[in-house]
């Protein structure tokens, strides 16, 4: 197949071919048994191409669906959490009142709260999300859009399906555990990012480690984790200055 | 509206059409079925600027689901009537045994065999295909073919000078990916 056909036959594909010059190639394709087969073969692919987009948009649609809508263990779980939390916001409400009678700085846990969503942002830096990926690729695309929506639980069971976790992927994993107040689980698993001198992430890991402590209501760990991100000038050092201060 | 947007638009409006659209096909799995048909479109029309307002996008999902539902009951209705009058079924296409050769329900479910296992193939080697395609190649051809993107939106993505510069751009990956599947089509058993 020459050039100056398959040119036409995209022209034809884009219709682009208009009055003379299309009453020739369809009277060409009546005879021209190759030019046929080429174009049957361009229409072809072109159809594959649209069927696995859909297919592929269609099944991370119904992922997602899926991840949204709570299993009726979790949902009863949610309603029980959903009262323990109501009574936990009007404890600490008349806590944080009475408190403010003798003292007006908040508490370590409610600045590691403030903090942490001033600072606690992660996305997703992989492929794009439209061109196909590997399962791992969509495992991990998934958890940090299940993260970025608060499907917390959903995310961590996304993120136990790939292994080894790299330390980018621990740190959403201990972000998670912190989202889900499960503090004592997100400081083991920042102080393991951090048992690796060489970790592209410790910066990040120290300062999610010294919020965890804080709380934990853990203030004396907390201090000199966040002097060291000041003194090494490193990732969120005005912000642990502040911190500091306010302690 | 951007991919992510898009997805949360997905969950709300499956959470909110999907009671209703059970309602009207009688049955949840023919309900989500219409609904991914009809959020598929809504994205790809949006992709292509063909949907500019974005107001009830709830209400338009749901019509189309409604309209899609409706189209595919007809068109079943006519696949299976006896009424001579309904037929051809299709077009253009002769019906199977129809010059007046013997049916042979064996012979005829071996060429539905492999018509479908012909199918799987070049889906197979179109997968393939697009694996070995570099990914500009890939996104122009997605974003041209599928997304129904106009040339000029793809000249100003793609930051080239002219949108006949992205209609060889368009041409060379196209005829890349043919030589890739021509490749892989050989290669490939079911």
């Amino acid at each position: 197949m020459d050039e100056s056909d398959l040119q036409l036959i995209e022209d034809y594909l884009n219709g682009d071919l208009k009055n003379q010059a299309l009453n020739d190639f369809e009277q060409r394709l009546q005879t021209d048994k190759a030019l046929a087969e080429e174009l049957q073969l361009h229409r072809k692919v072109e159809y594959w191409l649209k069927k696995q987009h859909k297919e592929q948009l269609q099944q991370e649609w119904k992922t997602l669906i899926k991840q949204q809508e709570p299993l009726p263990a979790q949902k009863i779980r949610t309603l029980t959490v959903v009262k323990w939390a109501a009574g936990l916001a009007a404890s600490l409400l008349i806590g944080m009142a009475f408190l403010s009678w003798f003292n007006s700085s908040p508490s370590p846990a409610t600045l590691a709260d403030a903090y942490w969503k001033q600072s606690a942002n992660f996305t997703y830096k992989g492929t794009e999300r439209s061109t196909s990926l590997s399962p791992t690729e969509k495992a991990l695309s998934d958890a940090y859009l299940a993260y970025k929506n608060k499907y917390y639980r959903s995310s961590l069971d996304l993120l136990e399906k790939i292994t080894p976790l790299s330390d980018q992927e621990k740190l959403l994993q201990g972000a998670n555990y912190f989202a889900l107040q499960q503090f004592d689980t997100a400081v083991e698993t920042f102080e393991a990012i951090l048992q690796d001198p060489n970790s592209y992430t410790k910066d990040q890991a120290r300062w999610y480690l010294a919020l965890s402590l804080l709380a934990l209501e853990q203030t004396e760990k907390a201090k000199p984790i966040l002097q060291k991100i000041v003194n090494e000038e490193s990732w969120q050092a005005e912000k642990a200055q502040e911190l500091l201060n306010d302690l | 509206m951007d991919r992510n947007s898009f997805d949360q638009f997905v969950v709300k409006a499956h959470e909110q059409c999907i009671p209703s659209l059970i309602k009207l096909t009688g049955s949840r799995a023919d309900a989500e079925d219409v609904l991914m048909e009809a959020l598929y479109k809504l994205w790809i029309n949006l992709e292509s600027g063909k949907v500019k307002h974005q107001a009830n996008l709830k209400g338009y999902a749901f019509t189309m689901a409604k309209n899609i539902w409706i189209n595919q009951k007809r068109k079943s209705v006519r696949e299976y009537s006896t009424d001579p009058h309904e037929l051809p079924l299709h077009e253009n296409q002769p019906m199977p045994y129809a010059s007046g050769e013997e049916f042979d329900p064996i012979v005829f479910q071996e060429e539905e065999e492999a018509a479908l296992s012909l199918k799987l193939q070049e889906e197979k080697a179109l997968h393939k295909a697009l694996k070995k395609l570099d990914t500009s190649c890939k996104n122009l051809l997605t974003n041209f073919i599928v997304k129904k993107y106009s040339l000029k939106k793809l000249q100003e993505k793609m930051g080239l000078a002219s949108t006949n510069a992205v209609k060889t751009a368009k041409y060379r990956c196209k005829k890349k990916l043919i030589a890739l599947y021509k490749e892989a089509i050989k290669d490939v058993t079911i």
